[in-house]
């Protein structure tokens, strides 16, 4: 007696399982590209490549390139830790004082009503048609010499020009609409029953606003915040033309990088703007959260 | 410019006292006059300070018109090509998918992110004669650090997102059906993409190109790394501004601000003013 | 014929939307495909128009095999539910887009857009942009864009879902006198049946991806072969009935099955259709002339004007059970509409006892599956339910979900994790919950409730790792689920172990008999799911036993086993190639329990399906059932095929 009669399942178990009766033809696939497809696709990957990771990838190479070490000791030099300290400290005053009087000039461009606000709301966007070199001019033009607020200064015995203060104009002028520009929006969307029923519960103005409205603008407040950091941080134009590039004294990391590079300083300025873009990357995807957080509470 | 509904105002029962308003619109008054209207009239002060003659002397000397036409030129090369590619850019990164398409929406704001600076640094590590592809060029007679091509380079990259960050949000709104309709009309990829996808997107297309523009033209940190900035051939006019000042010639640097700025105020002006009757005629 | 589709196959992931569709449509025909929203009507369309491609299948249009060409290239109109007109071109422009991109002459142009703007109504509306036209113009020059060029077929994606009743009724009549002068074949989708019979040359029926059913209106409203295609189409009582030689008995009712219906194979359960004007409804059982269904009680009177309806409920009839909306309600619900008589004073009130009778029924095929999991809170649930709701998918069953658990909050906790676990499961569930014994319950519910498939838990790893191999099978095989299997009057599926696919299919027909119900429902579990099948036979010492009792006492002779081992495969092939599955054969030698496991081992075989039923009627056998004995043995899902199709 045979042991099978057309396959013994222990030597041929099922070679060929018979076909569904729906696998008629070919299996075209769902996901059939088209050649003009992949040639797009691959052209603005290539593009995106040229312009945006060869350079990154690069700058990281570069910056490395002579041994981690190497690039540890330019940036632990007196000159880099101030400049990135003062760059720091620039950036989180100009943040600090654009967020406060942004915020306040949002609640007022969306609650109020007043002779001038609409051409206040206008002039608000004018820093992001300036150059920061002509920024930077701006304000030597205003406090240099024979400038208009010239004697104002003098009489305060603040010097404006070529230190700090001027500096820190500078860092603000370049950042002043992100703020405003964030949370005024929100605010509009957010309407006013709420600020209206804090009041009828009693809440005083102040408390209304710290209690109720600023909660409700939190998420636009951060991002306008995390785009003013980022670009204060990144100052370079204006401050080169107020600052007078005193190394040690006035030097921001900006400022840092175009001196070493100046002096064939390679590793050092490479170094420093991977710090730099490694500290805007951070701040990239604090916003990133930010806006899914926004989106979510939305 | 924003404009808001009256409803979103606060009734004057509910408001603060009268003066604490009055004090918080003083303070945004001169936070705002003094940060940015002073400055302005500064500027415009000392451009005409010694008659309109000067003025137009200063701007028509050789040095500054090189670099106004230089800046115009570029910027205007470099709004094109962002213009095609950031389409191309949103088209692909809205209508297909494929491996690294995240990751590649995440990395365009970089530009926005990065200080110009730094991208300037950047793009000299790659391209300049010590770089990989910068090196390859060089010994084929070809350099792109420290002349034209690397400002034209700098500015593609600097306002790369502008199109692209224009044109994503009207493409996802889009109805794909549209292109569907097209292509059951007979019509080929390239025909819907003319006819039917880019009239819908065409508004977003010109504006994303517009700033690209009005920014290219004032665009200083990277071009000053990567341009040689030699009189005539690189310099370009905000570092033509920044020249001036060093050598001590407010009135040459004034000049030169006056017209960038009126530049980008003419175009941002005629943006806005388009927008809203674009913007009216739909409604 | 304009349009043929061979066995169109669309999935996305594990999902099929598109399920082996076939389908030809003649030259002018207006035909509908009607379905539930994602049903995969539009899918079916889109693959037409080429803009989904094709996973497999053909589609022709006029002769010519379209399935890989572009959307350019099939010359088919399009009309989109949102109308999808270019915005930001004119009327004219829009209806002339596809002569244009055709490189017509201007002249030609203009001319057949105008006429066509005619047709459609819409002359002098040429200069306008679509955002100053209505929603039904906008439609009526999306129409009038897909005709221009002169489509070989024209396909409407639900064209007048967006649109308010009144213009879509309009827009319809408008659609049928179009269609008609220009006489070209189309195709619409739509949800709404009333459009369907308003519109139709013939329609087919779509539900889950697959197309159900094809025939003109009136043909699919009084003979549906399906529940679904029953229910769907207009209002529908349904009884689930049984057969008892060539005739269904409903109550008092006897009906004659129809001959082709009677031959079909005697596991089919049936179900009786009557549509709400085949029943009459009077006071008295001699008022009426028809044959008499039973004795109820009205429930609600409805009057809508041109007609009345009235809901009732008749007596529990034993052998039949409502199907449909009421499921598990007690008696039977009906819905009679009564034609309105001039002059008739016929007036019935809620609570009126009434006698029904019937004026026309229909029989078709119960083919809709319902299974029963059974669920008590042991790890092996989760392989009942995975098990349980993947059959239940590919065999289109519903799925009720019987938990048991010893205290009642234990067992509101399971209900309640399960809704959320199974919250977008498909298909979706029913829930009951019962305290108590397992078996007890189980035996409880398969009383009151026809099932056609009971899926319970196997035992699971962790629990076998825990016990002692004797322990084993007495407490959990040996006790559970042998008491499981022996007192289910349905078929049983143990779900023993994780098993993450179901590719193969040891079927055993050692104990059993070919072509019958073991062989029937494996075969219906192969094709449904696509699973390779293997026909197993075991010559062994029970065969033995088998072929003697046909004899004269002696022990069989070698050619005469072996010839009746043939016969005996050869009937089972042809059982199994009948319902469209190819299926191996294999032949072993031994003892029958421990060549199915080898077997089963040797061919990693996902599932083993065993006839539970005839063991038990060769009286001389031992007692020995060996779909026990191997449910206790096996460490893979069994399927115990046992009873009959109906109650």
């Amino acid at each position: 007696m045979s042991e099978s009669r057309d396959a013994d399942p222990a030597a041929a178990p099922e070679t060929a399982p018979p076909a569904p009766p729906s696998a008629v033809g070919p299996k075209r696939g769902a996901k059939r590209r088209r050649p003009v497809e992949w040639v797009l696709i691959g052209l603005v990957l290539f593009y995106a490549l040229l312009l945006l990771l060869g350079p990154l990838a690069s700058l990281v190479w570069g910056a490395f390139g002579e041994g981690v070490s190497r690039l540890l000791a330019e940036l632990t030099t007196p000159d880099a830790v101030h400049a990135l300290k003062l760059t720091l400290i620039l950036s989180v005053a100009a943040t600090v004082l654009n967020t406060l009087l942004g915020v306040t000039a949002a609640w007022l461009f969306v609650r109020d009503d007043f002779r001038g606000r609409r051409f206040l709301n206008a002039i608000v966007d004018t820093p992001f048609a300036v150059s920061p070199v002509i920024a930077g001019f701006m304000l030597i033009l205003l406090f240099g010499r024979n400038g208009w607020l010239a004697p104002l200064a003098d009489a305060l015995g603040i010097k404006v020009v070529f230190a700090l203060p001027g500096m820190l104009l500078a860092t603000m002028f370049v950042s002043i609409p992100f703020v405003i520009r964030e949370v005024m929006p929100v605010l509009e969307q957010m309407g006013t029953e709420q600020e209206n029923a804090a009041q009828t519960l009693g809440a005083s103005g102040w408390r209304t606003f710290w209690r109720v409205t600023l909660p409700g603008i939190r998420w636009g407040v951060l991002y306008g915040v995390s785009l003013t950091f980022a670009r204060a941080l990144g100052e370079f134009g204006a401050l080169l033309v107020v600052s007078g590039s005193i190394s040690g004294l006035t030097e921001t990391s900006t400022l840092f990088i175009f001196r070493t590079l100046d002096e064939r300083n390679t590793v050092a300025a490479y170094g420093m703007a991977l710090v730099l873009a490694l500290l805007s990357f951070s701040l990239l995807m604090v916003m990133e959260v930010v806006k899914k957080r926004t989106r979510r509470t939305s | 410019m924003t404009s808001v509904p009256a409803s979103t105002r606060v009734v004057a029962s509910t408001a603060p006292r009268p003066w604490g308003r009055w004090g918080l619109r003083v303070a945004v008054a001169s936070y705002l006059g003094f940060m940015i209207l002073l400055p302005l009239a500064a500027v415009l002060q000392r451009g005409f300070a010694d008659g309109l003659t000067a003025f137009w002397q200063e701007l028509t000397s050789q040095t500054a018109m090189d670099a106004l036409r230089l800046t115009l030129l570029t910027a205007a090369i470099m709004a094109v090509v962002n213009t095609v590619m950031g389409t191309l850019t949103a088209y692909v990164l809205v209508r297909y998918d494929f491996p690294g398409r995240r990751w590649l929406d995440g990395l365009i704001d970089m530009p926005f992110a990065i200080p110009t600076l730094v991208t300037g640094v950047m793009l000299v590590t790659l391209y300049g004669p010590q770089g990989v592809i910068g090196g390859f060029l060089e010994a084929r007679g070809v350099s792109v650090i420290f002349a034209r091509p690397g400002i034209i380079l700098a500015l593609l990259l600097v306002s790369y997102p502008f199109v692209i960050r224009a044109v994503q949000p009207v493409l996802l709104e889009a109805e794909r059906s549209q292109e569907e309709a097209a292509h059951t009309l007979g019509a080929s990829g390239w025909t819907t993409f003319r006819r039917v996808v880019f009239p819908t997107i065409r508004p977003a297309v010109i504006s994303g190109g517009l700033l690209a523009f009005a920014r290219a033209l004032g665009e200083f940190g990277s071009i000053v790394v990567v341009a040689g900035n030699i009189p005539g051939r690189t310099l370009t006019a905000p570092v033509y501004i920044f020249q001036q000042i060093e050598s001590e010639n407010p009135r040459g640097a004034s000049a030169m601000s006056i017209i960038l700025l009126g530049l980008s105020f003419a175009l941002l002006l005629a943006l806005d003013w388009w927008q809203q009757r674009k913007g009216l005629r739909h409604v | 014929m304009s349009i043929v589709l061979r066995n169109l196959v669309k999935t996305y992931g594990e999902h099929t939307v598109v399920d082996n569709v076939s389908l030809e449509i003649a030259d002018g025909e207006l035909f509908v495909l009607l379905g539930a929203s994602g049903s995969g009507k539009s899918t079916i369309l889109r693959m037409i128009a080429g803009l989904v491609p094709v996973d497999s299948g053909q589609v022709l249009l006029h002769g010519r095999d379209v399935t890989d060409l572009s959307p350019q290239e099939r010359n088919t109109g399009f009309v989109f539910q949102n109308y999808s007109l270019f915005q930001h071109m004119t009327v004219a422009e829009n209806v002339e887009f596809g002569l244009q991109v055709r490189k017509r002459p201007q002249a030609e142009r203009v001319v057949k857009r105008d006429e066509l703007l005619a047709l459609v109504g819409l002359a002098g509306f040429a200069g306008r942009y679509p955002s100053q036209l209505s929603g039904g113009q906008q439609q009526r020059v999306a129409v009038a864009r897909a005709l221009a060029f002169e489509p070989s077929v024209l396909l409407l994606d639900e064209p007048f879902g967006a649109l308010d009743v009144k213009i879509r009724g309009a827009l319809r009549r408008a659609l049928r006198d179009i269609q008609r002068s220009l006489r070209v074949t189309t195709i619409l989708v739509t949800h709404d049946q009333e459009e369907a019979f308003e519109l139709a040359d013939r329609i087919g029926v779509v539900d889950h991806g697959r197309l159900l059913e094809v025939g003109p209106p009136a043909e699919l409203y009084r003979r549906p072969q399906h529940e679904f295609v029953a229910t769907f189409v207009g209002e529908a009582n349904l009884l689930g009935v049984r057969s008892d030689g060539g005739r269904v008995r409903v109550g008092e009712l006897t009906l004659p099955l129809p001959v082709r219906l009677a031959e079909q194979d005697p596991g089919i359960r049936w179900a009786a259709l009557f549509r709400p004007e085949e029943l009459a409804v009077a006071r008295e059982r001699e008022e009426l002339s028809e044959p008499v269904l039973g004795e109820g009680v009205v429930e609600e009177v409805l009057d809508l004007g041109a007609a009345r309806r009235l809901r009732l409920r008749l007596q529990p009839i034993p052998g039949v059970w409502p199907l449909g909306r009421d499921f598990g309600e007690a008696g039977v619900a009906l819905l009679a509409a009564l034609p309105w008589k001039p002059g008739s004073d016929l007036e019935f009130r809620n609570g009126d006892r009434v006698w029904v009778g019937v004026r026309g029924y229909h029989l078709l095929p119960r083919l809709a599956r319902t299974f029963l999991i059974l669920v008590d809170g042991t790890s092996g649930s989760s392989e009942a339910l995975e098990q349980g709701f993947r059959l239940a998918r590919a065999m289109a069953a519903s799925v009720t979900l019987l938990c048991v658990a010893p205290t009642q909050s234990a067992g509101e906790r399971i209900v309640a994790e399960l809704r959320e676990a199974l919250a977008r499961q498909k298909p979706a569930p029913a829930f009951k919950l019962r305290v108590g014994d397992v078996v007890e319950e189980l035996a409880g519910e398969t009383a009151r409730e026809a099932y056609d498939l009971v899926v319970a838990p196997g035992r699971s790893e962790d629990v076998k790792a825990r016990l002692s191999e004797r322990i084993q099978s007495e407490v959990v095989a040996g006790i559970t689920s042998e008491r499981l299997v022996g007192s289910s009057p349905f078929p049983v599926l143990v779900a023993h172990g994780p098993r993450p696919e179901l590719k193969r299919i040891l079927l055993c027909t050692a104990a059993g008999e070919p072509g019958k119900l073991d062989v029937f429902f494996g075969g219906q579990v192969a094709r449904t799911t696509g699973a390779a099948a293997t026909l197993l036979f075991v010559d062994g010492p029970a065969f033995g036993a088998v072929s003697a009792e046909g004899g004269d006492g002696r022990a069989p002779d070698a050619w005469k086993r072996r010839f009746w081992i043939e016969r005996h495969l050869e009937q089972g092939l042809q059982t199994l190639a009948a319902q469209g599955v190819q299926a191996q054969v294999s032949v072993r030698q031994g003892d029958a329990l421990e060549q199915i496991l080898a077997a089963a081992q040797e061919g990693e075989h996902d599932l083993i399906v065993i006839g539970g039923h005839l063991v038990q009627t060769w009286a001389d056998l031992p007692e020995r059932d060996l779909s026990i004995e191997l449910v206790a043995r096996a460490d893979r899902p069994v399927l115990v095929v046992k009873g009959s199709f109906s109650r």
